[in-house]
Formats: structure tokens, C-alpha cells, sequence
């Protein structure tokens, strides 16, 4: 397999083949979070009367660059968006404000915790076996039953 | 332009400046504008600032209570009083009497004038664009920012930024116009000026008087049909008032590179909306 550089992995339950898709902005438009965070900084801008072009030259880009990040075309990296923090004099979380409503509220602390301590625990027991051919029954056995599962819950 | 409260009572809170001139009609302007642009969040905004305003009273006002406000405001990101105003140098009534200075123009032999019976006229004459004097002037303003764009982007609407539509001083008295049809009669003002004293017409063939609409659908299509910016004098006699202008019409392209919007900028010149006397 080759290095995932994607957003997204999906496996199939019958075998240990992933396949990877790799959302582009291209065919699937851009990210709704890059959008989102793109127009908190267009709302920002306008707001203190900051051009396009006032604020490519804070950050040493031009102003197409500029509406490229508002738009969501091209995604804000880290320290730019911290930069844009300073230059808009507002917090980093400023630009992710209202993302909730989005795309859903983040699972609660709680159960975060335990799906991380219960997934510890699996991949533990799982890498303790020793036997390649064990772990891979082990690993269809898995996949069979949240299938069939699946399958009743419907 | 200053304002009071109007719905909800604010005791010893003296007026104060609001937004920009036209207020709650500025954000909503600013709100089509993003929408059009395809900012919807940023529309969202502008919307939901305007309809606070409309529900509670001036928001601006609003900003400056004390402790009861602040609860309420909680999570509504202020739009600056400051971020609005146009710079100093681009106020077209910034003369020391306050009249407004009309743009010069060479006399053109493009002269179109169209009367009907009931005493209407409407005269249109076109002006170089090279007349425009440049960035103290709103439309000179606008078109240079438009000439930027046209160099430098593809020239579509979800190009422009608001910012110096704001700069420039003209929103109340800015158009967006759909033209994406091919027939005329289906062109629809996506935005009509607030501050344009012809009620809020949906599509230009409403407007009032039938040869001001045909001479509006005509020269919209012009632009649509060429690609280039068109700048006008019209001066109209509708209903008895009389009406004298410049118009600044700029197209925009959609993604196949036709044109699918105008932005349609009107600068009042002195003597407009004088009721006309007839002789009868």
C-alpha cells in the first residue's frame, strides 16, 4: 500500500484491502470547514475595512491568494492562520466560531475517553497474538460480526 | 446619519452614528452582495445583523448598553462603526456647501432622446469613460477597482470585494443586475439601490414609465451583449419629476466567460428629483 496522503480511509469487511479516496477541490469542491474558516476571515476583513489587497500585503501574498483563502480553494495552514490572527486582531478559535452548527457538535469528553481506552485495549489484545495468520482471522472474525451487526440494526 | 432607538426604549442614550448611511438597508445591501458573491455565512452575517437591528433597535446604539445588552450580544461578532465610512477623499458631497460636482464630459454626438404623451423624456448621452476623475470620485472609484479586476481575475462577481464597494461610497445607489437570460425582458435586479428614488422594481422592464424601462433594457443589454463598460448622463422627466445622473454599467462574467451580471452604480448630479412643473 502506498503512504495514505488522504482525507479519508475506508476498508472494506471481506479483506485487509483499504482503499484510500482523496477529496479534491476539483471534483468535490471545497472543504465546508475551509469555506467556513475562509469566510469568518472575509467577515473579519470587511469588518475592521481591510481590503483584499491591504491584507496580501501584511502576509506577503497577493490579493488572488487572498480570495482563494475566503473562498476555500486553498486551506488556511496553521501559522497562517495564527498570522491572520494577529493581523485581524482576533483569536485563533475566532475563525472556527459557529462550525458546530455545521458540521455537527464534536462527540462528548466522556465517551471520546472511553472509545480511545477501548480501542487501546483491542489493538493490545490484537498485537499480542503473535500468529500473522491468528491476528488476520481475528481481524474478519471482527469485521464479520460489526457486519452482520450492521445488518440486524437495520 | 445619526439615529435613535425606534423600538425599544434606551433612556439617556444620546443618537449615535449608525453603520454607514441607510443602516439597516446598508447591511442588507452588503448581505445580496455576499450571497450573489457566494459568501453565504458572510450573507448570513449581514442578514442577522440587520434583522437584530429591525427586532431590538438600532444595533449600533445596542453596542454601547450596559450589562443587560452585553448578555444579549453574546456570541454576535460587532461590525466596527468605522469599518464602513469611506475615506475622506471619496465623499462625492465632502465640498465646503455640500452640493455635489458634477462629472465633466465632453459633449458627445451620442445623443438618445425618447419621449412619449404624458410629458415623459428620457435623454442619455454617452460619456468617455477616461472623463471619470479618478479614485476621489465614487465612479471613478468603482472603475478603476472594476479595471483591476478585469486585469488581474477572471472579472466574476464572487471577485468583488465588498470592502471597496463600501470605499467607494455607492451602496445605496448600486444595481446588480441578472442578465444571464438572452431575452431582455427576463433581466432581474438581484439588488436595487435603496437610496434610488424608483421604488424597488424586480426586473427593469417594472421600472416606471414604459420608454425609461425599453431605454434601461436596451443599454443593459448593450453592456451584456459587448462586454464593456458603458458610462452614461441620462437626464428623465418620470411622473412629473425630474431625474439626472451618471450611470456607470459594469459587466460581469460567468465561468464560460459571457457576461451574466452588471453592476449598475448611479451618481445623482444636482437638480435631481426637482419636481417639474408643466406648463398646464
Amino acid at each position: 500500500l502506498s503512504k495514505p496522503t488522504v482525507d479519508s480511509v475506508e476498508s472494506t469487511p471481506d479483506s485487509n484491502v483499504f482503499s484510500f479516496k482523496r477529496r479534491t477541490v476539483a471534483v468535490d469542491g471545497p472543504d465546508p470547514i475551509d469555506r467556513h474558516v475562509g469566510g469568518q476571515l472575509r467577515l473579519r476583513r470587511a469588518q475592521i475595512g481591510m481590503t483584499q489587497v491591504d491584507l496580501g500585503s501584511k502576509l506577503g501574498l497577493s490579493f488572488q491568494a487572498v480570495q482563494k483563502y475566503e473562498n476555500g480553494e486553498n486551506r488556511v495552514s496553521a501559522s497562517r492562520l495564527y498570522q491572520l490572527a494577529r493581523i485581524l486582531e482576533v483569536s485563533p478559535a475566532y475563525f472556527f466560531d459557529g462550525l458546530e452548527e455545521l458540521v455537527g457538535a464534536a462527540p462528548a469528553v466522556g465517551s471520546a475517553e472511553l472509545a480511545r481506552k477501548e480501542a487501546s485495549l483491542v489493538l493490545g489484545a490484537y498485537y499480542a497474538i503473535s500468529d500473522p495468520r491468528l491476528r488476520a482471522a481475528c481481524l474478519l472474525i471482527m469485521s464479520r460480526m460489526g457486519a452482520s451487526a450492521e445488518g440486524g440494526e437495520r | 446619519m445619526t439615529v435613535t432607538p425606534h423600538s425599544r426604549e434606551v433612556p439617556a442614550l444620546p443618537p449615535v452614528a449608525c453603520v454607514a448611511d441607510g443602516g439597516c438597508s446598508y447591511l442588507r445591501a452588503l448581505s445580496t452582495i455576499e450571497r450573489l458573491a457566494g459568501f453565504d455565512q458572510t450573507a448570513h452575517s449581514y442578514a442577522a445583523a440587520a434583522s437584530r437591528c429591525q427586532r431590538l433597535g438600532c444595533w449600533a446604539a445596542e453596542k454601547r448598553e450596559d450589562a443587560d445588552a452585553q448578555s444579549d450580544m453574546s456570541g454576535v461578532q460587532p461590525i466596527a462603526l468605522d469599518s464602513v465610512r469611506q475615506p475622506r477623499n471619496c465623499s462625492p458631497t465632502a465640498t465646503l456647501t455640500g452640493a455635489v460636482a458634477p462629472i465633466p464630459f465632453i459633449r458627445s454626438a451620442m445623443v438618445d432622446a425618447v419621449s412619449d404623451g404624458n410629458g415623459n423624456y428620457v435623454e442619455r448621452r454617452a460619456v468617455r469613460l477616461e472623463t471619470l476623475p479618478g479614485r476621489s470620485d465614487p465612479l471613478g472609484y468603482l472603475y478603476e477597482y472594476w479595471c483591476g479586476l478585469r486585469a488581474e481575475t477572471a472579472c466574476q462577481f464572487s471577485n468583488i470585494d465588498p470592502v471597496h464597494l463600501m470605499r467607494a461610497g455607492v451602496m445605496g445607489k448600486l444595481h446588480v443586475v441578472d442578465v444571464s437570460s438572452s431575452d431582455p425582458a427576463e433581466f432581474r435586479f438581484d439588488l436595487f439601490g435603496y437610496a434610488v428614488p424608483l421604488g424597488r422594481p424586480e426586473r427593469p422592464r417594472t421600472l416606471p414609465v414604459q420608454i425609461y424601462a425599453d431605454t434601461t433594457i436596451r443599454d443593459y443589454n448593450t453592456v451584456r451583449l459587448t462586454g464593456v463598460p458603458r458610462l452614461q448622463r441620462v437626464r428623465a422627466r418620470l411622473g412629473g419629476t425630474g431625474h439626472h445622473y451618471t450611470r456607470l454599467i459594469l459587466p460581469f462574467m460567468d465561468p464560460k466567460g459571457g457576461v451574466a451580471r452588471l453592476l449598475v452604480a448611479i451618481r445623482q448630479e444636482p437638480g435631481s428629483g426637482v419636481k417639474i412643473e408643466t406648463a398646464n
